[in-house]
């Protein structure tokens, strides 16, 4: 089991690999061989869930140096956000394959390898605790990605991928140099070059430079998201992508731009994060409003998916900033279900396409009669989708509007959520609407007459998503529970590291993070030895699990903007500036 | 001549030798209608017999000499980088200095050299070019480079520089059917020549505030000099020769011309050999010679010079490769774009030392693998009976050869700097230690300019993976030989390994 994270992020790259030496010809094989790998490997994944995810630490850690001379290791670990993400990833890979059987008829084997080798970066990038190989499977993200719209996609499709590829990249490249950044302070503070993402996450900056790195990692991550007024990329690589492409990007890919918030940008620079919050809020707003807007004016059924994408990830981006902590993990629950839900209706939009060749929503009407079955999918899809009560769509934005409503650091955020609100009722409007008009009504067009009903695979691929929605919409709570640690664990420390960088004028360095770890993985095995300063949060850090507000029911009380600092919790910090500037000499704490 | 000087200087006697042997076999051989590789053939290559057995064969024999040769070097400087037996620093007569830093530099360029070579068995063939000059010319030249690389009096620098330019200025004609290739050739040796007008004037007056030759004296002399007038003249024109060797912008203009005119291999012997050779010795001539605080840092130093050279470079190398419509006018761009990009390495040196040293050494050898590996693909590629260098016509080539094309994808993607290929590594190295030093801005700025390339670089991949070839047209296609699959396979390993586990080169 130690093993467990290494073997999913790299068994697909294996897969892919072999999968290059079968011969071009032989279709059934590779589907078959595809099918069976990426099976075996979601069942390896439910594996996972033997860790123990109540403390909120990480499991499984695994840490080896990679190269040592720039401290960069192979560390992965996997929490309670990011089994969940994980999960979805592995159990997509076999549905895609199923559905990319018919729509996929040339080069098959290049296709399968992109899956496969888009699968490991996508698993690598989150469970990586080192900044560097995070950063490498970002990056590798983006060329099977781009190979898979740029070669099976639809007419405009280099337009697309060159438009989502140079999108990506710029957002990336000033992301690569803060991570430079920050990996320099550290050394300055230690003399110790590491990547290591628990290593880094002591480094405690102060609000000005913490404004300059957070709006580098924020570009990066809002582009992917994609985060309104920077989203589009999105709809033409929607549009023109295949379907296995298109239920990738919607399902896993843009789950990356909120997890790198929540992983990265949030926790490493957080009172930054805390200022700039209440505007990225309003952008979310935004975002789902503009998104709803235009998704309804959508001819395309497909492009109407895209825009609801901008619209339902603006919702976890809400979540996020309201930082509260149901919010929090409604958020991430909402990354999940989007990710089932959009990912099904693309492969709704998919099956029809693969009948009839367009995508246009005038060409359909009166479908209900010829593909019942069909039809009953996509209403359920589509209820899904707008969050009625009773599927997983509803848990993910009741509980985000809940806690925007109920949030301490958001302005007026009872009129934010509000606003937001009001984002549920367009997605009904224009999701109702897309149903309307394409199932009921009378049977207008000819060439609709004699449509197929569902195949027996199309069935079986569609049936995982519709158990899950129920099932997510039902039982939440074993999927809360694991989630909720994770948060809780990352909202305490972004407080008191905000509240701590507001009393510094110099970098400063905070006790390990062994607190994200659990008992036995203690102390990092990484070689750090740093001069320890006794700054920053303070001990109390160490004592989060034992305290922890989810057993105790406890609060933070008084955290507004304009009183950043959360009584109570108010850290332990020497007035002079513990460090000299230019040294990492000590002036009052004492080298430990 | 002790042992030691013989070892240490043995990759550049072993080429020399090789060089000079050749000539001569070669002329023996010739009545005979025997070849000096004939003598020692192993490989055969496959495909259609050649219209022409003789000379087809002796032009893939010489190639395989001189590549054996070359390679042979570059085992040799490699052992001896590694193995460090050498024992830190050898004079050799106050000229040549052969240092961690030679050695290395050393290994580059028998590298880049014996990959030039490789690849250049069947394209001369093909373009006539091969008399039997060309590979003992790319040897001495090579030669040339490597002494660069170690010379440490500024008689050896000038004569090693010229001994490199003189050869690939001939190189650069040796296309001698083609008038791109003289116009090029032309271009290349009068700047080159005004340019090694211009050091040697710098050289002169540098002298002439300090009356010796030999580097280090050179440099206690100027660290007590103070910025004098004529010390800062003479710094600057040493600085315009060697920028004008590594194609920084404002002094590339020779460089599009003549990589785009000159036969491929000899394309990729300038962007790999020379620039390489040019940056060690402005290494060297940076940290040793101009090292006193108001020659270096800021506000007039030549960290501050290099510092606008490399933003200038950077951009407008990237900004005019977008446009470029024939693939060794685009590399030839790049190639400036990346020289900017080494020269924030170089920048950072003031500050970092020997740390931004062995950035610049990695990015080097990043880049000579993944641009050698280019070019061979560029090589290897014939449309019609002539060589394939309009970028549309590798319209569908990674489709109909799709090894060829994801190894031309990886070293393209290599030199935009994806993770996890050398090139990223490269910029991880030059980068980490400029934001390190405080010189974030310009990390920022390489960055941006790296986007820039981005497009350019995914031009050619969409071109040749996503765009159908037109009908009628002829289409580039590889010409099969197992010398061009072997400098490809060379270059494929590397960028991998420098990118995936760089640990052993990080010394």
């Amino acid at each position: 089991m130690a093993y467990i994270l290494t073997l999913l992020i790299f068994c697909p790259l294996a897969v892919g690999l072999t999968l290059l030496f079968f011969p071009a010809k032989a279709k059934r094989a590779m589907y078959g061989f595809s099918l069976v790998t990426s099976v075996a490997m979601f069942f390896l994944s439910l594996g996972l869930l033997t860790g123990d995810y109540s403390q909120g630490t990480f499991q499984f850690v695994t840490m080896r140096n990679w190269v040592p001379a720039f401290g960069i290791t192979y560390s992965v670990g996997v929490d309670g956000i990011t089994l969940w993400l994980v999960l979805l990833t592995t159990l997509l890979l076999p549905i895609v394959v199923l559905s990319s059987y018919s729509y996929i008829k040339d080069r098959i084997r290049e296709y399968l390898f992109a899956l496969f080798l888009l699968q490991t970066s996508m698993i690598g990038a989150f469970l990586a605790l080192d900044l560097f190989l995070f950063f490498v499977f970002w990056e590798l993200m983006l060329i099977p990605m781009y190979l898979i719209i740029g070669m099976w996609g639809g007419e405009r499709r280099i337009h697309a991928t060159v438009k989502f590829f140079i999108f990506t990249m710029v957002g990336s490249a000033l992301m690569f140099v803060a991570i430079l950044f920050l990996v320099a302070q550290f050394k300055e503070l230690t003399g110790v070059t590491t990547f290591s993402y628990l290593e880094l996450r002591r480094v405690i900056l102060p609000p000005a430079m913490q404004w300059w790195l957070f709006l580098a990692f924020a570009l990066s991550f809002a582009i992917k998201v994609p985060f309104w007024p920077l989203h589009t990329w999105l709809p033409d690589a929607h549009t023109e992508a295949p379907t296995g492409g298109s239920v990738i990007l919607a399902a896993v890919l843009l789950k990356m731009g909120t997890y790198g918030f929540l992983r990265f940008a949030m926790p490493l620079f957080p009172q930054a994060s805390h200022e700039l919050g209440p505007t990225l809020a309003i952008l979310a707003i935004i975002g789902i409003i503009f998104g709803s807007l235009v998704a309804w004016m959508q001819k395309d059924v497909k492009r109407l998916v895209a825009y609801s994408s901008v619209a339902h990830l603006g919702f976890c981006m809400l979540g996020l900033f309201a930082l509260e902590n149901r919010a929090m993990a409604g958020s991430v629950f909402q990354m999940l279900s989007h990710g089932i839900s959009t990912g099904m209706l693309f492969l709704l939009v998919g099956v029809i396409y693969e009948r009839r060749h367009t995508r246009l929503i005038s060409e359909f009407g009166g479908l209900a009669k010829v593909m019942p079955a069909y039809a009953a999918v996509f209403v359920i899809v589509t209820l899904s989708s707008i969050g009625l009560p009773t599927t997983n769509g509803f848990i993910g934005e009741f509980l985000i509007l809940w806690g925007t409503f109920k949030s301490q650091v958001l302005p007026h955020a009872r009129w934010m959520a509000t606003l937001a609100a009001t984002g549920v009722i367009l997605g009904a409007v224009y999701m109702l609407s897309v149903v309307l008009r394409m199932f009921f009504g009378s049977l207008k067009n000819p060439r609709n007459r004699d449509l197929k009903d569902l195949s027996a695979r199309e069935w079986l691929y569609l049936l995982p998503g519709i158990i899950l929605i129920f099932a997510m919409g039902l039982f939440p709570t074993p999927f809360l529970k694991k989630i909720e640690p994770s948060v809780e664990l990352m909202r305490m420390d972004y407080l008191r590291k905000g509240a701590a960088s507001l009393t510094i004028d110099q970098p400063v360095l905070s006790k390990p993070v062994t607190w994200l770890l659990p008992p036995d993985r203690r102390p990092l095995p990484i070689a750090a030895k740093p001069r320890q300063i006794k700054a920053g949060p303070g001990q109390s850090i160490t004592k989060l699990t034992a305290n922890h507000p989810l057993r105790k029911g406890g609060k933070i009380k008084g955290y507004r903007p304009g009183s950043p600092l959360p009584t109570g919790h108010k850290p332990n910090l020497p007035k002079v500036p513990p460090v000299m500037p230019g040294g990492g000499k000590p002036a009052k704490g004492g080298v430990q | 001549m002790t042992l030691t000087t013989f070892i240490a200087l043995s990759p550049i006697l072993i080429i020399a030798a090789g060089a000079v042997a050749m000539i001569f076999v070669d002329a023996l051989l010739q009545k005979s209608g025997k070849t000096a590789g004939s003598l020692f053939r192993s490989i055969h290559t496959k495909g259609e017999p050649p219209v022409d057995e003789i000379s087809y064969a002796s032009s893939i024999d010489r190639a395989l000499v001189s590549a054996t040769i070359l390679g042979a070097a570059a085992i040799v400087s490699a052992v001896l980088w590694f193995g460090g037996q050498l024992g830190g620093v050898i004079e050799i007569g106050g000229a040549l200095q052969v240092d961690k830093l030679a050695l290395f530099g050393f290994m580059l360029c028998a590298l880049g050299g014996s990959l030039a070579s490789l690849m250049s068995s069947h394209h001369l063939y093909e373009i006539k070019a091969d008399e039997g000059q060309f590979h003992p010319v790319l040897m001495l030249a090579t030669c040339g480079a490597m002494l660069l690389c170690a010379s440490s009096s500024f008689i050896m620098f000038f004569l090693a520089l010229e001994t490199m330019s003189l050869g690939a200025y001939i190189l650069t004609g040796m296309r001698r059917a083609s008038p791109r290739s003289t116009e090029g050739a032309m271009k290349y040796f009068l700047m080159g020549a005004f340019a090694s007008a211009i050091l040697l004037y710098g050289l002169a007056l540098l002298y002439g505030e300090t009356g010796v030759s030999s580097f280090e004296a050179m440099g206690k002399g100027l660290a007590g000099a103070g910025a004098k007038p004529l010390v800062m003249l003479g710094g600057v024109l040493v600085l315009v020769g060697l920028a004008f060797k590594v194609s920084a912008v404002p002094f590339h203009m020779w460089t599009p011309d003549a990589y785009q005119g000159a036969p491929t291999p000899a394309t990729s012997f300038m962007a790999a050999v020379v620039k390489t050779a040019a940056f060690v010795v402005m290494l060297r001539f940076l940290s040793v010679v101009l090292t006193g605080g108001i020659l270096a840092g800021p506000p007039f130093g030549w960290a501050s010079v290099l510092a606008v050279l490399a933003v200038l470079t950077m951009f407008w190398g990237n900004m005019a490769a977008l446009k470029q419509k024939n693939i060794k006018r685009m590399l030839a761009f790049s190639s400036i774009a990346h020289a900017g990009y080494i020269l924030i390495g170089v920048v950072t040196m003031h500050k970092a030392g020997e740390a931004a040293m062995a950035g610049v050494l990695y990015y080097l050898f990043a880049y000579l693998a993944a641009n050698a590996g280019a070019f061979a693909i560029v090589c290897s590629a014939v449309k019609g009976g002539s060589e394939a260098t309009d970028i549309d016509d590798y319209r569908g080539f990674g489709r109909r050869h799709p090894l060829l094309g994801a190894a031309m994808g990886i070293f393209l993607l290599s030199m935009l700097g994806m993770p996890p290929l050398a090139g990223f590594f490269g910029k991880l190295y030059i980068f980490a230690s400029a934001v390190e030093h405080g010189l974030w801005l310009l990390a920022v700025l390489g960055m941006i300019a790296s986007v820039v390339s981005a497009y350019y670089y995914i031009g050619v991949i969409v071109v040749m993976f996503m765009r159908e070839s037109e009908e009628g047209k002829p289409v580039a296609v590889p010409v099969r030989s197992g010398q061009i699959i072997a400098a490809i396979l060379v270059a494929l390993i590397l960028v991998l390994q420098l990118g995936l586990y760089p640990t052993p080169w990080l010394r």
